[in-house]
């Protein structure tokens, strides 16, 4: 349970933080990160997504790896060494955001880190805040992948009725979940259309959630 | 194994990855887990294996997206 100051905040709600590097928020966390967010930090590394994965993630490829002294991969003594890229949770941090299946956002305010000597204050908004943090990007691709997840939480539903008498064999190989490998995902999906592998980021995640969206019709 | 047993298993397989790297809470990843192993013992009986992969279910009350460094204290 995550202890909340305030919660059910809008985004005019007053709010700021002025952060003093004392890195607390680095340790003893949990790190998720989405496709994009994926992406962006193999891009700063310059390494695949799938490489990513491999050396950098935890769960699937869901979670950021921490050391064995639960201190983030990415902290180094001068900060975080992928800044430019971080995660949105980190650019959120002390907020959280969330965000249902009826595009109701609402945002909470954490209680403070133990040792955090960042100063909370109510000088902006939440939004202000936000826009500081450079969230746009990030919460955009989250949006748009949480559509695709809630059409594919819908299906699930929905596949409990009207499917009990397929006897079809299907022979071909076991499909692969690479969803959250863009680079794996994006390779396979342009190689069979003979279309150019794109190289930006924004456009990758395009072309990766129209792929997601044929294969959610598909199914 | 029946196409549309393997449907459900990679889309609640789906489910699970890219709903947790959203914050969103489901229960797919252990639906998935027991639906393969339910199909792996019943290879033989392809409308058990059907009905056992449409009760994959995800429940509607856990569709909130929670944005968040979760904790991850010593234990």
């Amino acid at each position: 349970m995550i202890p909340f100051r305030r919660t059910q905040l809008q985004s005019e709600a007053q709010f700021s933080f002025s952060c003093s590097r004392c890195l607390q928020c680095c340790q003893h966390k949990k790190i998720q990160v989405n496709p994009y967010e994926i992406a962006r930090l193999a891009g700063n590394l310059a390494i695949s997504t799938t490489d990513f994965i491999a050396r950098y993630t935890t769960e699937n490829g869901s979670f950021l790896k921490f050391d064995e002294t639960n201190t983030c991969l990415f902290l180094g003594s001068d900060g975080c060494r992928v800044h430019l890229d971080r995660p949105l949770v980190c650019r959120l941090f002390p907020l959280a955001r969330h965000l249902n299946s009826m595009g109701e956002e609402w945002f909470s305010e954490l209680e403070p880190e133990e040792g955090c000597t960042g100063r909370y204050g109510s000088k902006g908004s939440i939004r202000e805040y936000l826009e500081e943090q450079g969230t746009v990007p990030f919460t955009r691709a989250a949006d748009s992948y949480l559509k695709l997840l809630w059409e594919m939480m819908d299906k699930l539903e929905d596949s409990g009725s009207g499917e009990e008498h397929g006897e079809e064999l299907d022979n071909s190989p076991d499909e692969d979940e690479v969803w959250l490998d863009m680079d794996a995902a994006m390779r396979s999906y342009c190689s069979k259309r003979e279309i150019p592998f794109p190289l930006d980021v924004e456009e990758k995640t395009r072309i990766h959630q129209n792929a997601l969206q044929q294969w959610i019709t598909k199914q | 194994m029946n196409k549309s047993t393997k449907k459900v298993i990679a889309m609640a397989a789906a489910v699970a990855s890219l709903g947790a790297s959203l914050g969103v809470a489901t229960e797919s990843q252990a639906a998935v887990e027991k639906a393969k192993a339910k199909v792996d013992t019943t290879k033989t009986k392809q409308a058990t294996q059907i009905k056992t992969a449409t009760q994959v279910k995800t429940p509607a009350a856990s569709k909130t997206s929670n944005q968040i460094k979760w904790e991850n204290k010593k234990k």
